[in-house]
């Protein structure tokens, strides 16, 4: 009898503890999306570095390869959605949401690829391959709007750019990473 | 293990390496065009809206292209060269992306859905802008 009772309180507590994990996981988590909603709101905010429809640094993209390189790839897709969706409606019009949600997860299709293969110590790489691809989406996107094949006229820019501000972003990350080792949760 | 790692882990950067290499090429290849009769093709909404020869111009002048829901630009035509001086749009990037004369980079403004591009008179750049 003793044996029972002892066994469903154990039971109990590890659900219990099991339940409090997963509420400051989420909590950490909307941490994390606060942070890129406020980056990706400063961004926009700066002026554009060149005059080309597309190219920007994709600042809070460090925030989104944080997360896939301390958790995985499913949380970053939530942290990236909820930032996109939240952002579009603070900042942006219905167009540029579509811009966002088709690039955001391409690069993300692309990062958890690359993710996979390579492992999360050769972050940069990540970072590329997510900026390349967003912008590739983006282009997608632009085609879809506008069909007209000419758009693609712009794609040797927006790779270039997707592979400098992408090596950017992660060396930014690699530093990030590497003084906040302390994994919350 | 490590080594089919080191592999993989080459196999990326060449994959890099090959799209950067590729897009300066192309860059730098199609930079080269220069062409002699340039004339300008004004696309709306993938539609061709205008064709206009600007290889003789003597005066700059300007037109107002209009979109829906109140959205505008404002083109200014000169000798051989094209690019939007005024529009309605938030971002302004058509407006800053300044005067084009060669096919290499057209202008876009995505909010009012326009392309206008710059292609050599009778050449095969007209098809493959509307080839959708």
């Amino acid at each position: 009898m003793g044996w029972h009772i002892n066994n469903y309180v154990i039971d109990i507590s590890v659900k219990v503890k099991e339940e409090k994990m997963e509420i400051k996981r989420m909590v950490v988590l909307s941490l994390y999306t606060t942070i890129a909603l406020i980056i990706f709101t400063i961004e926009a905010a700066l002026p554009e570095l060149v005059p080309i429809p597309g190219i920007k640094l994709g600042l809070a993209n460090i925030i989104t390869l944080f997360v896939l390189s301390h958790y995985s790839a499913k949380e970053a897709l939530l942290v990236l959605l909820v930032r996109i969706f939240l952002a579009s409606i603070f900042i942006g019009q219905i167009v540029s949401f579509l811009y966002s949600f088709c690039g955001g997860v391409l690069a993300w299709c692309g990062m958890a690829a690359v993710h996979k293969i390579v492992g999360k110590q050769y972050i940069y790489f990540i970072s590329i391959m997510g900026g390349v691809f967003h912008n590739v989406g983006q282009i997608l996107v632009a085609f879809y709007i506008l069909k007209l094949t000419g758009i693609f006229a712009y794609l040797p820019y927006l790779i270039i750019s997707g592979i400098i501000t992408g090596l950017f972003t992660g060396i930014v990350c690699w530093f990030v990473n590497k003084h906040i080792v302390v994994k919350l949760v | 293990m490590k080594q089919r790692k080191d592999r993989k882990v080459y196999i990326i950067i060449v994959i890099i390496g090959v799209l950067f290499v590729g897009s300066i090429i192309t860059i730098l290849y199609r930079n080269r065009e220069i062409p002699a009769n340039p004339y300008i093709c004004i696309y709306q909404d993938g539609k061709l809206w205008k064709e206009i020869d600007i290889s003789h111009i003597e005066e700059p002048y300007t037109i107002t292209i209009e979109w829906e829901g109140g959205g505008y630009n404002i083109l200014e035509i000169r000798d051989g060269a094209v690019g939007i001086v005024e529009a309605s749009c938030p971002d302004k990037v058509c407006q800053k992306m300044g005067f084009i004369s060669n096919s290499l980079m057209p202008i876009t403004c995505l909010p009012n859905h326009l392309m206008i591009c710059v292609v050599e008179q009778g050449s095969t750049e007209k098809i493959d802008g509307v080839a959708y």
